[in-house]
């Protein structure tokens, strides 16, 4: 049958059916034609484009009036520059909320509606309203320094409690449940059902909505993430641990760890081995690094 | 679901499937601009759709979303189409007198595949280009596997008639 007869021909090409039979229903040029087209179709491909680009001007067009800038600011400890980074903002295409995702590893900057910026550090996720201006409540998870204008209060909203601020500028760690709020300059309050007042150089340790600890900070030190080393002072390891796990975007397995251990001291961001060093050695706390299934394995 | 949700659904199936609906617009549009201005129709009529499109169905929803844009637009003039070629070695060693032809086949080849109507050639270029199964893009296209090869087939008798001059 006709129809048969040039199936096979399809069929040839994806190697079900052999030269042998092809053979038997074409004559030799047939083979020699089709080995030749597949032979020059072997490499083919569409012209490039820019698929990021194109869901820019997407969601562009899907919401006219609003776009959120982001910019980055790239330090040369930050090895992995070397990298394409690419931060994600986008505006909500039908609700009010802007919401911006730093997935990416380094520290990306944002500037809000009343001229305060936040900078995010790796794998930290901000939310706040079009209304931002008269209403200046913006949610956070993941750690951010913020620098404040005067204005009308502002708020931090984070799972483990409220930051409040009349015009000033602090750091807000907030991964699982642990809370750490830093105050640089200014005053800050922070609520988690209780309230507390800081002053520059103040720091508040929460883990679980209890207050663990207050030091004081150099204000020097106090998003110090920024500069590509993440420095800590009495911190407790579970901190340490959430902070280290995001910045590599590593797990981490353990099983009898004491997580409640303060540690005093810093890792940096760009060598994951020379980190946990800095932070195991002085803890003695034996470890093992699986980097293609990227888990530190505690022993 | 939330808006939020629905950006997270919504980036999730572009990056998924970004690619290969951009190949197969420019199948098509044969025009490389034509084919980011498709493929960016298909994904607005999505974000406005995706509440009735169950999970799964997102892929072939866009394919014929596509196809159905496409051939609601105007006639187009004659274009043809530039493929890129990936400089690779042949896996086997041919005499000359066959490299001669194909060099000379392949001059022709960004307007014959232009030339091949519609239906086969986006069946011939998934398979060449992608490395498409027939199953596969009988699946993408809600079409037989039976009709994706004898699509198949047609294609290639046809660049054979080009190529031999028939």
């Amino acid at each position: 049958m006709e129809e048969n007869k040039e199936h096979i021909i399809a069929k040839w090409l994806e190697g079900t059916v052999t030269d042998a039979e092809l053979n038997t229903l074409y004559d030799a040029d047939m083979s020699h034609d089709l080995k030749l087209i597949q032979d020059a179709t072997e490499n083919l491909e569409v012209p490039k484009f820019n698929s990021q680009t194109l869901l820019n001007k997407i969601k562009a067009d899907l919401a006219p009036n609003k776009t959120a800038e982001v910019s980055y600011l790239k330090y040369w400890v930050i090895v992995i520059a070397a990298i394409l980074v690419s931060v994600l903002a986008y505006t909500s295409m039908m609700s009010q909320a802007i919401v911006i995702d730093n997935n990416t590893k380094t520290y990306a900057l944002h500037s809000l509606p009343d001229g305060s910026s936040v900078h995010l550090n790796a794998n930290t996720h901000i939310e706040y309203d079009k209304d931002f201006a008269v209403n200046r409540t913006i949610s956070l998870d993941g750690e951010a320094f913020f620098e404040v204008q005067k204005g009308e209060t502002f708020t931090v909203h984070t799972d483990n409690g409220d930051v409040t601020v009349l015009g000033t500028s602090f750091n807000v760690f907030s991964r699982g449940y642990n809370l750490t709020v830093t105050c640089k300059t200014g005053k800050v309050k922070v609520d988690t059902g209780a309230e507390n007042i800081l002053s520059p150089g103040d720091q508040l340790i929460y883990m679980k909505n209890q207050l663990l600890d207050t030091s004081s900070i150099d204000t020097r030190n106090i998003a110090s993430w920024r500069e590509g080393e993440s420095i800590f002072k009495s911190s407790p390891l579970s901190e340490v641990i959430q902070a280290i796990t995001a910045q590599y975007e590593y797990d981490l397995k353990e099983a009898n760890l004491d997580l409640t251990q303060r540690f005093t001291g810093s890792f940096i961001h760009d060598d994951i081995d020379k980190a946990l060093r800095m932070v195991f050695l002085p803890m003695g706390i034996s470890y093992k690094l699986d980097t293609q299934n990227k888990i530190i394995l505690i022993q | 679901m939330t808006s939020y949700q629905q950006e997270k659904t919504f980036n999730k199936v572009y990056q998924q499937w970004i690619q290969p609906l951009y190949r197969y617009a420019y199948y098509q549009t044969k025009d490389k601009q034509s084919a980011e201005d498709l493929v960016q129709e298909a994904f607005t009529k999505y974000w406005h759709k995706m509440s009735d499109i169950g999970e799964g169905k997102e892929k072939s929803y866009l394919y014929k979303s596509i196809k159905n844009i496409w051939l609601n637009k105007i006639e187009h003039q004659k274009v043809v189409m530039k493929f890129e070629t990936a400089t690779k070695r042949l896996s086997q060693v041919h005499s000359p007198e066959y490299l001669l032809e194909m060099k000379e086949f392949k001059a022709k080849l960004n307007l014959a595949i232009s030339n091949l109507p519609e239906g086969q050639r986006e069946v011939f270029l998934m398979n060449r280009i992608e490395g498409l199964k027939y199953r596969e893009i009988a699946e993408r296209l809600k079409i037989s596997q039976k009709a994706v090869e004898k699509r198949m087939s047609q294609a290639l008798l046809h660049l054979r008639k080009i190529h031999r001059k028939i």
